[in-house]
């Protein structure tokens, strides 16, 4: 069953962020595998809760161009001018990876996602993000930038007086897409997260997992090759937040590349994928493979 | 994508949208928060009516006191026993001024008449019986002027005229014989210079005052939709998108409040002057149709502006990346 993910993946979207070395992995009958995850997420008890993640353990190349390339970025907020919240971090992200950003509450994660979508400034060092300085981005650009980031938050960021199709149409509204591009592409994503069915509802009719997944879904809809979240799973039960994961993982196979703060220690275990750790504004760990403490590295 | 040819999709394929959509969302919004908006329309219809009430009343006063302007002449008066040769001369001499528009000789008989229709009131019957046949009143030449305000200088004119001297009422003193109203005049011109000063001040600030709140009516609209535009802003919106509605929402808000403005100064004119005119009747309550118009126009103007300007001013600090 084509798809329009897979359809774009094919032409390869000549990006500098997604045109990574490694054949992206497709989508295959996204339909029958929403509906079944779905199914899992809204009951636990169905068994595939913990079966193995499909890309566990798996390592991207750190060849070609990076997505994300952090270069000597210091942050210092106005209000700590003698604590930065980071302090000279020099990262690089390419293309398909996943990453966990671990760390305690105020070691700079959420700071660090920030800087990606630039909504703050690094004080000091370049933050390039898809070959775009954006330290020294002028400000009319910065929507065009997050038009190729999706992003997905701890409190979902829904509106209430709109409907799962409308709060996942109106990311496209926003961007100035034609109708018929939105009449074909929102209810493609929605069937990926497995929410075909409740279109229709509003936001406070759904649980909480639900929620998470049409954020979920308006993140992808204008198919970003970049994927940041903060904290995605921070207010869900575990079951649920495993159905997140599964999703992110999904998407991750189709060759976007995503970041993820989080605190979730059993996700990152199971996952076996990059894990950055800071600890008050510096980079403490970064390991292939890793887990969410030392203990456990492979 | 390159970030340049996005943003050329963008601005093609967007600004007809844009303008629709935003046109859209504000009437949805209005719609949905129509006690704010009615609360936003109300304010800017007061504000533009008392404007529009002061820019006709100053434009009516200003017509009353150009009407009382005109009515400002000097009088010239003659002694009885001019030479009615050199008057006649000394008519056309002045009518040849610059200033003067007309010269009218004013006989004795004439003269006393007008005393007697203008003070009927105050017993003039009897004192004009008391003079015994003898009429006191001299003659005079009326000089009406172009322009009123220079009436000090061609009555200096005519006091230092020496073939006025001649046939001046009081010869030895030409200056008590030339007349104009200096103290009536005078404060005539400082009290329509009041009037115009005050009413500008007071539509600049009338002006301010409507902006100011159609500025916080819209920070309220802002407000209530800042989730909605956080999440504009996450999904990558142009602040031009982001501000589209609001601004829209201003300028159709301030559009039916000038409206409105409009439609209860025109009744309320077609109410009043029928009445004034019955109760002042020796005045023109005529206001030029080109200086209603112009009112109207500016008054629908002045408030789109004030909605544009105030709804893009309170957007600014929503809009800061």
């Amino acid at each position: 069953m084509p798809s329009h993910f897979r359809d774009t993946e094919q032409q390869g979207v000549p990006d500098v962020i997604t045109g990574g070395p490694e054949p992206v992995q497709t989508i295959t009958a996204s339909t029958d595998i929403a509906r079944s995850e779905g199914s899992a997420v809204d009951a636990p008890a169905s068994g595939s809760l913990y079966a193995p993640l499909e890309s566990k353990g798996k390592v991207v190349p750190r060849t070609g161009t990076p997505t994300i390339s952090l270069r000597g970025v210091t942050l210092i907020y106005p209000a700590q001018p003698n604590k930065p919240a980071l302090d000279d971090v020099s990262l690089d992200i390419y293309p398909g990876d996943f990453v966990f950003v671990v760390g305690h509450s105020g070691s700079g994660k959420s700071t660090f996602l920030r800087l990606l979508t630039r909504e703050i400034k690094a004080t000091k060092g370049d933050v390039i993000v898809a070959g775009q300085n954006l330290t020294k981005m002028r400000n009319w650009k910065v929507p065009y930038l997050r038009r190729q980031i999706g992003t997905v938050y701890q409190d979902f960021k829904l509106l209430p007086d709109k409907t799962v199709y409308g709060n996942v149409a109106f990311a496209l509204e926003c961007i100035g897409k034609p109708r018929s591009v939105i009449e074909a592409q929102v209810p493609e994503v929605l069937r990926l997260v497995g929410l075909a069915e409740k279109m229709d509802n509003f936001p406070d009719q759904l649980s909480g997992g639900e929620q998470q997944r049409v954020s979920v879904a308006r993140a992808m809809v204008n198919r970003p090759p970049l994927l940041v979240c903060d904290e995605p799973t921070g207010n869900l039960d575990p079951a649920i937040s495993l159905g997140i994961m599964k999703l992110l993982d999904r998407i991750n196979q189709t060759g976007t590349t995503v970041v993820m703060a989080t605190h979730d220690r059993e996700m990152v275990d199971s996952m076996r994928r990059r894990v950055v750790a800071l600890e008050a504004g510096h980079v403490v760990r970064d390991q292939e493979r890793g887990g969410y403490g030392f203990y456990d590295a492979l | 994508m390159s970030c340049a040819t996005k943003r050329g999709e963008a601005t093609v394929s967007m600004m007809p949208s844009n303008l629709g959509y935003s046109i859209r969302e504000a009437g949805q919004h209005i719609r949905r928060n129509w006690s704010t908006c009615l609360g936003a329309i109300v304010t800017i219809f007061l504000s533009l009516f008392v404007i529009g009430v002061f820019i006709l009343g100053s434009s009516l006063v200003s017509n009353l006191v150009g009407s009382v302007e005109d009515r400002v002449t000097i009088q010239a008066f003659l002694s009885d026993g001019a030479d009615r040769a050199a008057v006649d001369a000394y008519q056309s001499k002045v009518l040849g001024w610059s200033n003067v528009e007309s010269v009218t000789y004013k006989s004795k008989e004439e003269a006393l008449q007008e005393y007697r229709e203008t003070m009927s009131n105050r017993n003039a019957e009897d004192a004009v019986a008391a003079l015994d046949g003898q009429n006191p009143v001299p003659a005079s030449l009326v000089i009406k002027l172009d322009d009123p305000k220079q009436v000090e200088t061609t009555a200096n004119q005519i006091v230092a005229d020496q073939e006025f001297a001649a046939i001046a009422d009081t010869p030895e003193n030409a200056a008590s014989s030339v007349q104009y109203g200096k103290e009536t005049v005078d404060r005539l011109f400082s009290v329509t210079n009041y009037i115009r000063i005050a009413a500008a001040v007071l539509i600049v600030l009338l002006v301010f005052v409507a902006f100011v709140f159609i500025n916080n009516t819209i920070r309220l609209a802002i407000t209530a939709r800042r989730r909605e535009i956080g999440i504009m802003r996450l999904v990558g919106a142009s602040n031009s998108f982001i501000r589209g509605p609001f601004v829209a929402e201003g300028a159709i808000e301030a559009l039916v409040g000038s409206v409105l403005a409009i439609v209860s100064l025109q009744v309320g004119w077609n109410f009043l002057k029928p009445q004034l005119s019955n109760s002042l009747q020796f005045l023109s309550f005529e206001l030029k149709p080109q200086v209603v118009i112009g009112c109207y126009v500016s008054l629908v103007l002045l408030g789109v502006v004030i909605g544009l300007f105030g709804s893009a001013i309170a957007m600014r600090r929503y809009l800061k990346v």
